[in-house]
């Protein structure tokens, strides 16, 4: 549902194609989000339908573009936001944002299991801790940090995206700090069998 | 070549009635020129971990190899001269020399083989590299905790080691200093080809190095990209499994 709102805010930005938008999508919000690319075309129907963004004719002195073609030779369609699209932009950037449940699979895992689980449990905190380390390790060395931010005046593009970039920092290190104390409980209940008797009937 | 090499490094002690393993099993290999950033909680074995590899205290299981040869089999006196000369450790608690300036701290690696006019200059020089040139005419109870830890890095980078251990250096600097002492870092990384190993409470800490690790009650966890093929190897928890089938 907000992938609606982030195409019609690059098309409020500047026109663009479907591709385009997948690319700009990407680079500007990041690898984090895994945006399934059909998204984008489904987001620009929905778009289309509501009126809030056309696709570009001739008429528009756009001529040349649409006339370009995709890879497979159908006429590739640029689109623009309309008056309204802008207007319902500029409303979802004022509206509060929802927040998503927490949804991993470890969580089900963990809430389903038994005491007997508990070596293997342990071991899949070790995993999840290990996939955390490699999400991260595509933020080595990354492009900007605060620092060079703080120390010049970057375009704001740039200061946004290291904002999202951080966003993603920020909640594999809640992770990982999670994993490490879930396992030391189940360590500690580990080596003292009496605590994990079954419930009560 | 590899110029640090941990294998199997296993460390106990007592704590109380009951015995800690602060380290289990540790496999590290560290070339000249790499940037390996450990990032561990608070009794995680950190600490233990660098003073391990800087063969202060020696392993109960295992091996620590500097530049192809087994810390435990060069004597004492060796194991120090490697701490004033290719090794080079900046510790949390910020060492100091009694009775000597703050320049002259940071210039004492190299009082030996220079003058002490020169030795000064190149401690002013360090200083301002690690971004607090204030602290050269400082005394040290008006050094911020900060300026501490960057005295102790200019310190340790003065003497050109080979390998610096960094326990820690990004502790009590903001976020601007923060980024300027990993600058530094990696640029001594990058460009004099010293292999680096720093540990980092946290993940904004760690990215700029060039491997990322994470140590949890004794144990590394290395990202598949680090493992060159091999599973990742937890033998108690195979051995525990085992018990409880």
């Amino acid at each position: 549902m907000s992938v609606k709102y982030a195409v019609l805010g690059l098309l409020a930005q500047r026109r663009g194609y479907g591709y385009d938008l997948v690319q700009r999508f990407e680079e500007q919000v990041g690898p984090a989000w895994q945006l399934n690319a059909g998204a984008i075309y489904v987001a620009l129907d929905k778009l289309e339908q509501e009126g809030l963004v056309r696709p570009l004719t001739p008429e528009d002195g756009a001529a040349p573009a649409t006339r370009r073609r995709t890879a497979r030779g159908a006429p590739r369609v640029i689109y623009e936001a309309t008056p309204e699209g802008l207007e319902r932009f500029e409303d979802w950037m004022a509206t509060g944002s929802s927040m998503s449940p927490l949804r991993e699979e470890l969580h089900l895992k963990l809430a389903l299991s038994q005491p007997r689980n508990l070596p293997r449990l342990i071991e899949l905190t070790y995993e999840q801790e290990q996939a955390c380390l490699e999400r991260l390790e595509q933020h080595l060395g990354g492009a900007a940090s605060f620092e060079e931010l703080l120390s010049s005046t970057p375009p704001w593009s740039v200061v946004a995206s290291v904002m999202v970039r951080d966003a993603e920092i920020a909640h594999l290190q809640a992770t990982v700090e999670w994993l490490r104390r879930i396992r030391e409980a189940m360590r500690w209940l580990q080596e003292r069998p009496q605590a994990l008797r079954p419930p009560l009937r | 070549m590899t110029l640090l090499s941990l294998a199997g490094v296993t460390k106990r002690f007592a704590r109380g009635y009951r015995e800690v393993e602060a380290l289990a099993g540790i496999d590290l290999d560290v070339e000249p020129g790499d940037f390996v950033a450990i990032w561990g909680g608070s009794r995680s074995g950190k600490t233990t971990l660098l003073r391990v590899a800087a063969g202060i205290e020696a392993p109960d299981a295992g091996s620590v190899t500097f530049d192809s040869k087994d810390l435990a089999s060069r004597s004492r006196r060796d194991r120090a001269r490697l701490l004033l000369t290719d090794i080079g450790c900046v510790w949390q608690t910020g060492r100091i020399t009694r009775g000597l300036s703050v320049l002259d701290h940071v210039a004492l690696p190299r009082f030996k083989e220079r003058a002490h006019a020169q030795a000064r200059r190149e401690a002013h020089e360090m200083l301002e590299r690690v971004g607090t040139p204030q602290a050269a005419t400082a005394r040290w109870h008006e050094l911020t905790d900060g300026e501490r830890t960057r005295v102790a890095l200019a310190h340790a980078l003065i003497r050109r080691p080979r390998l610096l251990l960094a326990d820690e250096p990004t502790a009590n600097l903001n976020m601007i200093e923060r980024e300027q002492v990993l600058g530094v870092l990696r640029s001594v990384a990058d460009e004099a080809g010293v292999a680096i190993v720093m540990t980092a409470p946290d993940a904004p800490n760690l990215l700029q190095s060039h491997r990322l690790m994470s140590l949890d009650g004794g144990r590394l966890i290395k990202p598949r990209s680090e493992q060159r093929g091999t599973l990742i190897d937890f033998p108690d928890i195979g051995e525990r499994a085992k018990r409880s089938r």
